[in-house]
């Protein structure tokens, strides 16, 4: 085998089924839907911790920056048209200027019939607050800056934002001694016009030390999913992701339960996505396990820390919270740290995109890998960024609900220091005409990126269709025999 | 046995009894037992103390403590070199009175930590907060995130290595030793390491990766592996762990009180403005006559609250100008607290701020500071009858040493070897978290050759 194609094995992607001769559903793959671009502009200053929310339509893109205001961090956003594009300026969010301190780690969500809520921790540096300002469908305010958190001791800090099926909203956050002993989760309910729905409560049962940095999403059945992380709770050596089921009422449907099964391992930076199908997605970073190097009978050198440090983990459950599926690692470069994890879906595709230290060649690299609708991984993992040079920070990723997922992060360019980046996935979409030899089967391209067409028999076993494929433009096509009424044909991307 | 030993030894470890979010550590001379092989006295790290046990701490026991910069510094640094030690000073004098702070110091917050990215894709270190965390390490601190674990000792017993972890991070209030340090948890593993000596560790794990690695402003040049701020990373104070060890060692009253039996500094006198009354005094002295007596060896509470005073430097003639620092002192006696006004005759600052090639380490990178080992005084046989590490006081002079090596790069054989193919070291700068483009020491380095440097594909 060629080294070129030993390559491609490599990079190969999921795919999506062509049946012939009538289109099957089953996997599916995506193609990226263009280069990296500057979805806000080159701003001066810096402009980080980027979070997205998109329809078809377009959506919103909501961060961090700190050349809006002398006074500090404040938070901007920008609408995105259809094309994933900015439409209009960033505008500012956060606008009071009485409350000192910054404006931080913001969190968008789409409300179900147009416009969106925005949250973030707000106040000078260990007494911040949560706040939300929800929006309009025409993008204009409609409410003010609302203090989300009623207990307003220490700090509330991290929060995170989820539209529920029935149209409200439902806000969680960490907050510092509320619950007895260092921080726990606590949540509010809003409806779609910022109201306040009941009262803050309390998310996580058990209490003592930390419950923190809490993940939430909204379920096809109306309920809601919070994860998050909580130290020793299992074992004394124990820190582990924890997940707790409310329904749209913010009633709990059960008791929080453990989602990683080591307990062993560390576990950090959970988030969580829901699928239309029904259940969800939780992915987390665990740290690997420390390895005895060199076992002798003198005490140095004895052990030595294994080079694989943090991993990034994944798992599907069901909308009841019991697990599809066992944990299992989502990269497959392993060397160092992979972590901070953020996972997105929309019908049976996930996507998780994560950082990578030094797997790009230079500092943090944004990398990804789609799940299957069983949890496992469809395809290897890629990488989003395509300009790799100094740090690729604060990764994000949103699904249209369509066919599209837009990854955004922060990247250093040159003049005006951290900008914004993005990049679309699109769903390879795989049309089939019929022509006098058989079908002519076509799908969207990027320029650059490696097709592969490949057809099964038996939906086991894929063999290759005729050799990769360089895309020149947007779209490419194939003319295939109909020698066999059962084939199914799937196109892959096999080089990012 | 193998098994237990490796899942009591080498697996990830927790203390499940810990009831604290909040911890700090104690710095002093290294005991007997702090040696190199068991990771203390790190030549790499530049080292100059070991953490102490609760009661064998080490601390001034001035009011004010002068502080200067030399003429290297001047001449290296400049005005936005002093302008930074003097921002990192103002964050020390602005703290409260021990006596004034809440009892769960609820008040200072656990993370003061901040990210300038545009100097964090550029390598540049902030001169402020290193300042910062040297000058707490000279008041007495050591890195709780350091030695939230630590060896006491490693031995093979019946062929199987065993490693002895202890903890030197104390809790403020109950003295439990702790595994948090500002609310974040911490773990370990046993490490071994070869540069640029053979030691091993039990190396603390932060259980989150997106945490900061050095929760406590002290721990920034204290750790192991110092660069504890990161590239960019700045602080914008103290955090409530500085402020309990701080508490800790100049606590002056009510609970915090720290009583030890401590001498003045030598060379310290009375202002003629004290009243006699002594517990060394001969007995019909007088309460009345204002006297230049000094009460020397006596039994001691914190002072409460250190003021540092910047002490002026003579370019012309080059040197310090010289200064009398009065202040008031006190003292126990027959259980009451008394005062009196004493005096030090200053011709050097108490801890100077220098600058010059430090110098590069076993493996080849240079030293990017440097702080001189604080004089210590073991005042163990004044205070007790056992055999301790302390407690004791901190006399002057510390030298504060930042490298004025300048911009440098990184050249390996045999494919990059041109400028080119050079990896850029790390740079000493001035900023905060404002778009003003952060100063690059020494002042007039371009911010956009550096931007150059790193988008060319370093």
């Amino acid at each position: 085998m060629s080294s070129k194609l030993h390559a491609v094995k490599r990079f190969a992607m999921g795919g999506l089924f062509l049946a012939m001769p009538l289109l099957a559903g089953g996997q599916n793959a995506f193609s990226p839907g263009g280069n990296d671009y500057l979805i806000a502009g080159a701003l001066p200053g810096d402009q980080t911790f980027p979070n997205a929310a998109i329809s078809a339509t377009g959506g919103y893109l909501v961060w961090q920056d700190n050349s809006a205001s002398t006074k500090g961090l404040r938070i901007r956003a920008a609408r995105l048209n259809s094309s994933l594009t900015m439409s209009g300026t960033p505008f500012l969010v956060s606008t009071n200027a009485t409350r000192a301190g910054d404006r931080e780690k913001p969190q968008v969500s789409l409300l179900n019939g147009g416009g969106a809520v925005f949250v973030w921790q707000d106040g000078r540096i260990g007494f911040q607050r949560i706040y939300a300002r929800f929006c309009a469908t025409n993008g204009a305010f409609s409410t003010g800056e609302i203090l989300v958190n009623t207990y307003t001791n220490s700090f509330q800090m991290n929060p995170a934002v989820a539209t529920l099926v029935d149209g409200s909203v439902v806000v969680v956050w960490s907050s510092s001694g509320q619950d007895g002993s260092m921080q726990g989760v606590f949540g509010q309910r809003f409806s779609a016009t910022g109201t306040k729905l009941g009262g803050e409560f309390q998310v996580n049962v058990f209490t003592p030390y930390n419950q923190r940095t809490p993940a939430v999403a909204g379920l096809a059945n109306g309920n809601f999913v919070v994860v998050w992380v909580s130290e020793l709770q299992r074992a004394s050596a124990s820190v582990d992701i924890y997940a707790r089921i409310f329904s749209s009422t913010g009633v709990a449907v059960g008791s929080e339960f453990a989602v990683n099964t080591s307990t062993t391992n560390l576990c950090a930076n959970p988030a969580v996505a829901g699928s239309p199908q029904g259940g969800f997605a939780v992915v987390w970073s665990q740290k690997s396990d420390v390895t005895q190097v060199s076992p002798n009978n003198t005490w140095t050198p004895a052990v030595s820390r294994s080079p694989d440090g943090w991993d990034v983990f994944g798992c599907l459950l069901d909308a009841n919270g019991a697990a599809a599926n066992v944990p299992v690692r989502l990269n497959t470069y392993t060397y160092g740290d992979q972590y901070a994890p953020k996972v997105s879906a929309f019908g049976r595709n996930y996507l998780t995109v994560w950082l990578s230290l030094g797997q790009d060649g230079s500092w943090e690299g944004i990398f990804g890998q789609f799940l299957s609708s069983s949890g496992g991984l469809e395809g290897v993992e890629f990488r989003v960024n395509t300009t790799t040079v100094s740090r690729q920070i604060h990764p994000t990723v949103a699904a249209d609900g369509i066919n599209r997922f837009l990854v955004a992060w922060s990247s250093f360019d040159a003049g005006t220091s951290f900008d914004l980046f993005a990049r679309a996935y699109d769903l390879i979409r795989v049309d089939a005409v019929a022509i006098a030899q058989g079908m002519r089967l076509s799908w969207n391209t990027q320029p650059g990126c490696v097709y592969q067409v490949q057809v099964t028999a038996d939906y086991v076993t894929w063999a290759n269709q005729g050799s990769p494929r360089v895309a020149g433009g947007y779209s490419d096509s194939l003319d295939v025999s109909a020698t066999n009424g059962m084939a199914c044909y799937r196109v892959i991307r096999v080089v990012n | 046995m193998l098994r237990f030993f490796q899942r009591t030894f080498l697996v990830l470890a927790l203390a499940g009894a810990v009831n604290s979010a909040s911890a700090f550590s104690l710095a002093g001379p290294f005991e007997d037992w702090q040696v190199e092989a068991i990771g203390y006295n790190i030549p790499n790290n530049a080292d100059v103390s070991g953490p102490k046990n609760l009661g064998e701490e080490y601390r001034w026991n001035v009011k004010t403590i002068t502080y200067g910069f030399d003429s290297s510094f001047l001449n290296y640094f400049g005005a936005k070199g002093t302008a930074a030690v003097m921002q990192a000073v103002a964050m020390l004098n602005n703290l409260t009175n021990v006596s004034q702070m809440s009892s769960d110091l609820s008040e200072f917050p656990t993370d003061t930590r901040r990210v300038n990215y545009q100097a964090s894709a550029l390598g540049l270190l902030d001169m402020k907060t290193y300042s910062l965390a040297i000058l707490l390490e000279e008041l007495g601190l050591a890195s709780p995130d350091r030695y939230a674990f630590t060896l006491r000792d490693t031995r093979v017993v019946n062929s199987v290595p065993q490693y002895l972890v202890i903890k030197r991070n104390f809790d403020p209030v109950t003295s439990v030793p702790s595994s948090y340090v500002n609310d974040a948890l911490y773990t370990y593993y046993i490490g071994s390491f070869t540069l640029p000596v053979t030691f091993v560790d039990a190396v603390e794990v932060p259980v989150d990766p997106l945490a900061f690695t050095h929760r406590a402003v002290v721990s920034i040049s204290g750790g192991l592996w110092g660069r504890g701020a990161g590239f960019g990373g700045f602080v914008t104070g103290l955090t409530r762990d500085d402020v309990a060890g701080l508490r800790y060692l100049y606590g002056k009253s009510g609970s915090w009180r720290n009583l030890n039996i401590e001498n003045l500094i030598p060379g310290t006198t009375g202002s003629g403005q004290n009243s006699g009354d002594c517990p060394w005094c001969p007995v019909g002295g007088t309460n009345t006559v204002s006297t230049n007596t000094v009460v020397d060896l006596a039994l001691r509470p914190g002072v409460d609250k250190i003021t540092f005073q910047l002490a002026k430097y003579d370019s012309t003639f080059g040197f310090f100008i010289t200064v009398t620092n009065q202040y008031t002192d006190s003292y126990m006696t027959n259980g009451t607290l008394k005062t009196q006004t004493t005096q030090r005759v200053l011709t050097q600052p108490d801890i100077l701020f220098s600058a010059e090639d430090l110098g590069l380490t076993a493996d080849g990178f240079p030293f990017i500071w440097r702080r001189s080992a604080p004089n210590w005084v073991n005042n163990d046989a004044l205070n007790s009858q056992a055999a301790l590490a302390g407690p004791g006081v901190i006399l002057p002079q510390a030298v504060i040493t930042f490298s004025k090596l300048g911009p440098y790069i990184f050249n390996y054989s045999p494919n990059f070897l041109d400028e080119a193919g050079g990896n850029p070291g790390m740079l000493w700068g001035f900023f905060d978290g404002t778009t003003n483009a952060p100063v690059v020491f020494p002042d007039g380095v371009s911010i956009q050759y550096l931007e150059q440097q790193v988008l060319s594909g370093h």
